[in-house]
């Protein structure tokens, strides 16, 4: 499967449209279920031949895919800023090129920081902000 | 016959020593007279003269009793002088003494206030010590707390300015370039 990036917020909300398509499972049968799909707007994320899957093997491919999503290993970044959507972007393709691996991109804004990032993943941290090397400074000159 | 004799003689030795005697007697009183005569001469000159010698023995007594009173005016000095060195001595050992002791006394009086000084002082000293110490440490620690406030507020005021003056550009560059540095570190 190739790796995908999803930020929180389209984690939350592609869960939230993968719980409104099993709510929608057994509901109108006389839609079909590809109609459905484009109902709640996955017709991205899942594949074609899921339309020829019984109601059963649907429900347990959407509840993996739930799960899958929720377990996806996530990375918080902390930035100064709001970011642009070209800039989460830019941000994706980074993760996407260097880590080669599906993620959940957490993006925190927090000016404090001044510029630069804190970094997040699996227990490590990484403190590339310009508040503590401002920090850093003053205490090797105040030591 | 010897009897005859013998009375003869004896009258006649009689006479002789009656006429020897009156002789003798006449001659005494002569003598005496004579010597009476010349004693008063004498005594008359020597009356006369006595005054004279009077006055001599009082010149003589005067001279000796200045003399006696020169000398002993002179002994008198000699012994006040004397006397007055002895007592400047006596004056000035009993001072010398006196001082020594009183310089002693004085001295074990100053030990034994020192000792009873520093024996009341030595709980306030140690207090005070304490109390130096404890400003000490407090005029360190404030000093420290006000120089730690002086370096946050110059870095809080650094980041104030780094916020407004950093651009998104920038912004952007340093994320990215943050993720290259926690890539070999952290992914």
């Amino acid at each position: 499967m190739t790796p995908f990036l999803l930020t929180k917020e389209e984690q939350v909300l592609t869960l939230k449209k993968i719980e409104d398509l099993e709510n929608l499972l057994y509901k109108d049968p006389e839609i079909s279920f590809s109609e459905k799909i484009k109902k709640v707007g996955l017709e991205e994320l899942l594949p074609k031949d899921i339309n020829y899957l019984s109601k059963e093997k649907q429900a347990e491919f959407l509840f993996s895919l739930k799960e899958n999503l929720k377990n996806l290993p996530k990375v918080t970044i902390e930035i100064a800023f709001d970011p642009s959507v070209d800039f989460i972007l830019k941000l994706k393709n980074w993760f996407l090129e260097n880590l080669k691996k599906s993620l959940v991109l957490e993006i925190k804004v927090n000016p404090k920081i001044v510029g630069g990032a804190r970094i997040y993943y699996l227990g490590k941290y990484f403190d590339f902000s310009l508040a503590t090397k401002i920090e850093e400074l003053q205490k090797r000159n105040h030591g | 016959m010897h009897l005859k004799f013998s009375k003869e003689l004896e009258k006649n030795l009689e006479e002789f020593l009656e006429k020897e005697l009156k002789k003798i007697s006449e001659q005494l009183s002569l003598n005496l007279q004579n010597f009476a005569k010349e004693a008063q001469i004498e005594y008359k000159k020597e009356i006369a003269l006595l005054p004279k010698k009077i006055d001599n023995e009082l010149l003589k007594i005067q001279s000796f009793s200045r003399e006696l009173q020169s000398d002993l005016h002179k002994k008198s000095e000699e012994k006040i002088v004397e006397l007055t060195n002895f007592f400047f001595k006596l004056k000035n050992s009993l001072a010398s003494q006196a001082q020594s002791e009183i310089k002693k006394l004085a001295e074990s009086l100053t030990k034994e206030a020192v000792k009873n000084f520093s024996q009341v002082l030595s709980p306030f000293e140690k207090k005070l010590e304490l109390a130096e110490k404890e400003i000490e440490e407090y005029k360190k620690k404030r000093m420290a707390e006000i120089d730690q406030k002086v370096y946050e507020a110059i870095a809080e005021v650094s980041k104030e300015v780094l916020r407004k003056t950093i651009n998104l550009s920038l912004h952007e560059d340093l994320v990215i370039e943050a993720l290259e540095r926690a890539k070999e570190k952290i992914f």
